[in-house]
């Protein structure tokens, strides 16, 4: 295929995306003519094209479709469904044509063209265009050009060097106060920040424009397959790389389809199951540092590992007896062997079971990788993450420790100066930032990255889109700078805290925080989102957070960290006890406390009085240590006592005691034990 | 057939690296501490726009630091800049070949990085090898001597 047939391909699979919505729009609505300017202005291009090109088929199409839109464009013709129809129907015969010039394969007869054509309706002849060159030639010239991608990468060091001696100009001009030089600095500095944007988008695009073709794909594969499908599309200003996002292309499309196939259920099925009848499908983008990150979930019924494995067996992939002892998550991988497809049916568009291992070769070819995460019953999320050369990040600078670092604005909810509204709390082995009565659990940056400790000053919350947050202190904030983030050297990502390296507005290198690295480090696990529709809802979570705490008896118990005031470090030698009231000094004053059970009193026992209030009443709950905070999906409602619930999420159970039963404790020193639930504790233990 | 060789010293030794192997010569001026990093990675510095990942090869070897500031010849390993930090950089010279190494004239910390020996006018040099100095696994004195 020679050059500018090459061009012809490329150009027009563009436009086609470009049309993609005002061809749905269009659809939706026949009558509304506003979009068929835009699509009456491809078919118009593509004949031109072909007349220069010699391409007699594509132009008779493009011919008769440029005809009709001409008619309905001028009001001479009105649109029905059938037309609509008819015309996508044409369009897809051209783009279907325009890929086989690309790939010499799947070629439809061309005798077909001739009732798609005419099924464009009356006075639209089926004549092919004559072949000899027609009496005005088109001019077509090419408006792109191929360039190597190190000879980009030149050009974008020696922009960063303009840039860096730009700085020092501006420094030493700034002493000069000489109106005239001053002038021309500032027009240098909006010339090269324009050049610099330019040389950006010559790498980057955002990736709305590998996206762009989803929602048609996923439109035409439902109605194929009988299925509903809403889709969801989040992320969309996320940059990648131009050859990032061509080369993720192909694989994204084919967990897409595979999920409308495969996962998501037909109508009646999902409704048996108690799931509404449209699927939902959502595509969540995110960039990190060096990483992009496609997340393509949904809730149809997840990978069936039985009979993957019972298929497997059958293969004679492995004997029996080891596929017994397959994990959940291996058994779920094994989608990815080739050969592999636990389809009754193979559809017409998902092939014979060569699709996962293709798409996690070709990624994995990119540097990338995919995950599974199943729900059998519930979805499917398949998550592709690709290494990015280059990616622009907008990064606050700050000090930790006497070292300067970068973290990623995007993953920042608050800056909040230590002291007032906002406190660190150490206690118990748990660190607690206090934000506005908001328990957040806290990291030592220092800490942990080996730094001596600094002076901190302001708290960072910081939140990761799994919905994790947590509240990281540090000594100083500077400025928020636009980092071009490369990899750094295995040597330096070893410890996984980075996310990548670069040089800041003086040309000192800086490094990138991960902020996905902190938040781990955090400890709260993030409840499963229920809402689904907007990006604000995504990020939110409305779930409980609980206070875990080990009581004197070893139980483990929580409170809702609602009723928490604060906590602090006793020493239980000191307690009162007036008949069965119990008191503990607390900052000078007495409190009235419980306990779960009799503490320990030998004279240097330490405890924690876990403060509650609602406003109103205050109590003092005590505790051998606390463990931490944690956000609770679920509970078991027991309702005995002062137990309210048993949740059992966090590995060993804990008992939730109802705050408002403990803080109308009158007169019990230590709340009675309801028997029963301790011995199912105990058998479960 | 003769190869360009680059000849330089290091905790009292003479070193070459194969010149085919190097982008260029440098004097780091100032070096950014990077926390979590093995005791060899330096840091990084800012060569010409670029980022570099300062090796200090005294430190690779198991020697007593050259210091993160100096001469540095800047090597790529794997798609990634390295500034590998080193006494001093003396000379480019071709010879003929690279001699198989006697046990006797190599430390024991230095042998996984060592990759041939060289005969420079009488002197011996220690041919060493950029990519296991950068990924650096410096020998434990159990290697048999």
């Amino acid at each position: 295929m020679d050059e500018l047939t090459g061009e012809f391909v490329n150009e027009t699979r563009e436009m086609l995306e470009q049309i993609g919505d005002a061809l749905l729009r269009w659809e939706g609505d026949p009558q509304k003519t506003d979009d068929v300017g835009e699509i009456f202005r491809f078919v118009h291009t593509v004949k031109g094209s072909c007349g220069f090109l010699e391409l007699p088929r594509i132009a008779s199409l493009a011919d008769a479709a440029e005809t009709v839109l001409g008619t309905v464009r001028d009001k001479q013709r009105s649109a029905d469904g059938r037309l609509v129809g008819a015309l996508l129907a044409v369009v897809d015969r051209i783009g279907t044509l325009v890929s086989s010039l690309a790939t010499q394969a799947g070629v439809p007869d061309e005798a077909t063209d001739a009732a798609l054509i005419a099924a464009l309706g009356p006075g639209v002849a089926a004549v092919a265009v004559p072949t000899e060159q027609p009496a005005r030639p088109v001019q077509f010239t090419a408006n792109t050009v191929r360039v190597s991608v190190p000879l980009l990468e030149e050009i974008m060091t020696q922009l960063s060097d303009a840039l860096l001696i730009r700085n020092v100009m501006a420094r030493a001009i700034r002493e000069i106060d000489d109106p005239q030089l001053t002038r021309a600095l500032d027009r240098l500095t909006s010339v090269v920040g324009m050049l610099r944007d330019s040389v950006t988008r010559t790498r980057m695009q955002p990736v709305a424009r590998v996206l762009q073709t989803l929602p048609r794909l996923v439109r035409d594969t439902a109605a194929l397959l009988g299925k509903q499908v809403t889709l969801e599309i989040i992320g969309q200003d996320v940059e990648i790389d131009r050859e990032m996002g061509e080369a993720i292309r192909d694989p994204l499309l084919h967990i897409v389809r595979n999920a409308i196939d495969h996962g998501i259920e037909s109508p009646a099925e999902r409704r048996a199951a108690g799931k509404p009848a449209t699927g939902t499908l959502r595509v969540v983008a995110t960039q990190t540092g060096n990483q992009i990150r496609l997340e393509i979930s949904d809730d149809g019924r997840g990978i069936a590992t039985e009979r993957l494995i019972a298929k497997a067996v059958a293969c004679g992939r492995f004997d029996a007896a080891k596929a017994a002892q397959l994990e959940p998550a291996a058994a779920a991988a094994l989608v990815f062997e080739p050969g592999l497809t636990t389809a009754d049916t193979v559809s017409a568009i998902s092939g014979r079971g060569v699709g996962m291992d293709v798409v996690r070769a070709n990624v994995e070819r990119l540097g990338g990788i995919v995950q599974l995460s199943n729900s059998p019953g519930r979805g499917l999320s398949v998550t592709l993450r690709a290494p990015l050369t280059l990616s622009i990040v907008t990064a606050l600078i700050i000090r930790v420790g006497g070292c300067r670092l970068a973290i990623p604005r995007s993953s920042l909810e608050e800056i909040v100066r230590l002291g007032g509204k906002a406190r660190l709390e150490d206690v118990g082995g748990a660190k607690i930032a206090i934000v506005r009565g908001l328990f957040i659990p806290a990291i030592s940056l220092a800490d942990a990255l080996g730094l001596a400790p600094g002076e901190a000053r302001l708290l960072l919350v910081i939140a990761t889109p799994d919905g994790r947050r947590c509240a990281v202190a540090v000594d100083e904030v500077f400025d928020h700078e636009e980092l071009v983030v490369r990899a750094m050297a295995p040597q330096v990502a070893a410890y996984g805290f980075f996310s990548g390296q670069s040089l800041n507005e003086d040309g000192d290198p800086v490094i990138l925080l991960d902020p996905a690295a902190l938040t781990a480090l955090g400890g709260t696990t993030a409840a499963t989102n229920e809402s689904t529709t907007t990006v604000a809802q995504h990020r939110r979570i409305v779930s409980e957070t609980i206070l875990l705490a080990r009581a004197f008896d070893g139980r483990r118990i929580a409170v809702r960290s609602v009723l928490v005031d604060r906590l602090v470090e006793i020493a239980p030698a000191q307690n009162i006890q007036v008949e069965d009231l119990l008191f503990v000094p607390v900052e000078g004053e007495l409190q009235r406390a419980v306990t779960l059970s009799s503490i320990v009193s030998s004279p240097d026992a330490k405890a924690v009085a876990i403060l509650l209030k609602d406003g109103v009443r205050k109590i003092a709950l005590l505790a051998e240590s606390v463990e931490g905070l944690v956000e609770m999906k679920a509970s078991v409602p027991v309702g005995r006592g002062y137990i309210e619930a048993l949740v059992e999420e966090f590995g060993e159970p804990a008992f939730l005691l109802s705050g408002s039963a403990l803080l109308a404790a009158d007169v019990t020193a230590a709340l009675e034990e309801p028997l029963p639930v301790r011995a199912l504790a105990q058998e479960a233990a | 057939m003769t190869e360009l060789f680059l000849l330089a010293e290091l905790a009292d030794q003479r070193v070459a690296f194969p010149a085919s192997e190097i982008d260029s010569i440098v004097d780091i001026e100032s070096v950014t501490q990077i926390p979590l990093t093995p005791p060899h990675v330096v840091g990084l510095a800012a060569v010409r726009s670029q980022i570099v990942t300062v090796i200090d090869v005294a430190v690779a070897l198991n020697e007593s630091p050259v210091g993160p500031c100096g001469r540095a010849v800047i090597v790529v390993v794997d798609g990634h800049r390295y500034a590998l930090r080193v006494a001093g950089v003396d000379d480019i010279t071709q010879l003929p070949a690279v001699l198989p190494i006697d046990r006797g004239q190599v430390r024991a910390s230095w042998r996984y990085a060592a990759s041939g020996a060289l005969d420079v006018n009488g002197r011996f040099a220690l041919l060493l090898d950029p990519a296991q100095l950068v990924a650096s696994q410096p020998a434990t004195p159990s290697l048999a001597a």
